[in-house]
């Protein structure tokens, strides 16, 4: 489990990033981190990762802290980064050298991931490769070498529509039960059908942190009746198929989490999102 | 995987890690990269043309000790190239995050960067220095100068050469370490060379005038000079164990 306690984190003392975070992450699930630009979200990432050290509070990862990087702990653990490495070596030698480093790195589920990136020939020198390519190769190392913790950094930019595709399909395979998947993105709608949680951040502090479950349990996401209270409607966007809305779910509806609405409903009307999930 | 095989497998991927060309990166294309093996190329194939002008223009004779200066040369001016690589955003991040400790990424640092790639270095240079000199002798004699200036060798690499070597090199890892603007690197890491030389220079040319003057330059040499070296080490040892490792 990923702990954060009483985070608090600055670049420049004059300007908090984060302040006062207190987070759980369990296993078993995909973590959809959501946030504006230069909110914090790379940096909490960072954070988890051991990259960054609080300024405040504490980051552990099965009680340890990463930002001592022992062995044991970076072992578990895989941070994509939005960019990746440009490197002179092939894909093949890349993932000899620095598979070894993983215990749990499996060759066969780095081919079959390329495979479902139609990525086959790995004598290619990944300087030569897209942009989008490289992170094809990069996204099936990181997930080939089944580390507990994988945090991703805008996973899907650069990504095609068919390997968007692909991406949730092998990730949604790749994260099982003992794993644990927070995903940084401004792509909600790329991966909002696999998340199983969202934790969105806003002005250093924490918006939301529920499970999919509990955010439909809530909050209503659908076509407007017209018989709606207006006050309980957070958020309103006119569309071909009528006005979309996300309102205040007081009758139990069950509705599908749209993360985009989702997150337009949480800044439009913050004070009243916060009141509905119980947030200071 | 134990400590050593890591440290072996680290200091594979410090060997292989790619680095930007200075000149473009300095001009703004910083994505620009380029292999180390082609660096290798063009570094060895300098001491080959000094060797090519020197026996066949100037007919001068194949010296193995110049072959092994200019190698020294290049050999710190690359591993600066390549330490400078570690301030990239995104190969740091990457390396940082490998499963391995502290400990075992610095002593990967330090094989391949004072030892392997210097030795590399200077057999690369000293041989492409031979082998242009060779066919310079051969175009211009039709045989080849041999002349084995031992003793040139003997002046330009005794320990004096070694010990400002290495307090260069340590000097250079502590810049890479700490300061992160390029240009700002290069100009101190060119800077703190002059100095050291210069240094290096004095203590030398003192010698032989007076024993005191000896003595101090013994002292500069064998205490001072390596005293220094194991400190700038041990500062970016700390820098890499706090930030970036």
């Amino acid at each position: 489990m990923i702990e954060i306690k009483n985070l608090k984190f600055w670049y420049k003392k004059n300007k908090t990033v984060l302040q006062d975070i207190n987070l759980q992450l369990q296993e078993g699930k995909i973590v959809g981190l959501l946030g504006k630009n230069g909110v914090g979200k790379s940096t909490l990432l960072h954070l988890i990762a051991g990259l960054q050290f609080p300024v405040e509070g504490i980051v552990t990862a099965d009680g340890e802290i990463p930002g001592q990087r022992k062995v044991s702990t970076l072992q578990n653990m895989f941070l994509l980064s939005e960019e990746v490495p440009e490197t002179t070596m092939t894909i093949e030698k890349f993932v000899k050298i620095n598979s070894v480093f993983y215990p749990k790195f499996s060759n066969d589920d780095f081919t079959s991931y390329m495979h479902e990136f139609e990525v086959t020939d790995f004598t290619l020198r990944i300087d030569k490769l897209s942009f989008g390519t490289r992170k094809k190769v990069f996204i099936a190392f990181a997930l080939a070498c089944n580390t507990k913790y994988l945090l991703m950094d805008e996973p899907t930019n650069g990504l095609d529509i068919p390997s968007k595709a692909s991406f949730r399909k092998i990730l949604r395979l790749a994260v099982s039960e003992d794993k644990l998947a927070v995903i940084s993105t401004h792509q909600a709608r790329d991966l909002q059908n696999i998340l199983d949680s969202i934790v969105m951040l806003d002005n250093t502090n924490l918006l939301l942190n529920a499970d999919d479950w509990q955010i439909t349990e809530k909050l209503y996401f659908g076509i407007a009746t017209g018989e709606e209270n207006e006050d309980d409607i957070l958020y309103s966007e006119q569309t071909i198929a009528g006005n979309q809305i996300v309102k205040v779910n007081k009758d139990a509806s069950e509705s599908n989490l749209d993360v985009e609405l989702l997150f337009n409903a949480a800044f439009n009307r913050k004070d009243k999102f916060k009141s509905v999930f119980n947030i200071k | 995987m134990d400590s050593l095989k890591r440290i072996l497998n680290l200091v594979k991927r410090e060997l292989t890690v790619p680095f930007a060309l200075p000149n473009k990166s300095f001009f703004g294309d910083k994505n620009t990269y380029s292999s180390s093996g082609r660096w290798l190329f063009w570094t060895y194939s300098f001491p080959f043309l000094m060797g090519l002008v020197d026996c066949w223009w100037q007919s001068s004779s194949f010296t193995t000790a110049k072959g092994i200066l200019y190698g020294g040369l290049f050999t710190v001016a690359f591993a600066f190239m390549i330490m400078r690589e570690y301030l990239k955003k995104t190969n740091r991040a990457f390396v940082i995050l490998l499963p391995a400790s502290v400990q075992e990424k610095f002593a990967a640092k330090i094989i391949a960067y004072y030892v392997i790639i210097p030795l590399t270095m200077l057999v690369g240079c000293t041989l492409g220095y031979y082998i242009g000199a060779l066919a310079g002798g051969f175009i211009t004699n039709g045989q080849a100068n041999f002349a084995f200036d031992w003793e040139f060798f003997a002046k330009v690499f005794n320990f004096s050469s070694i010990s400002i070597g290495l307090m260069c090199m340590s000097a250079l890892f502590l810049i890479t370490s700490f300061v992160k603007n390029e240009i700002v690197q290069v100009i101190l890491g060119v800077a703190v060379i002059l100095l050291l030389m210069s240094l290096s220079l004095l203590a030398s040319g003192i010698k032989g005038y007076a024993d005191w003057l000896d003595f101090s330059s013994d002292i500069a040499t064998y205490v001072v000079y390596p005293l220094i070296s194991l400190m700038l080490l041990t500062g970016s040892y700390i820098k890499l164990k706090r930030e970036r490792a």
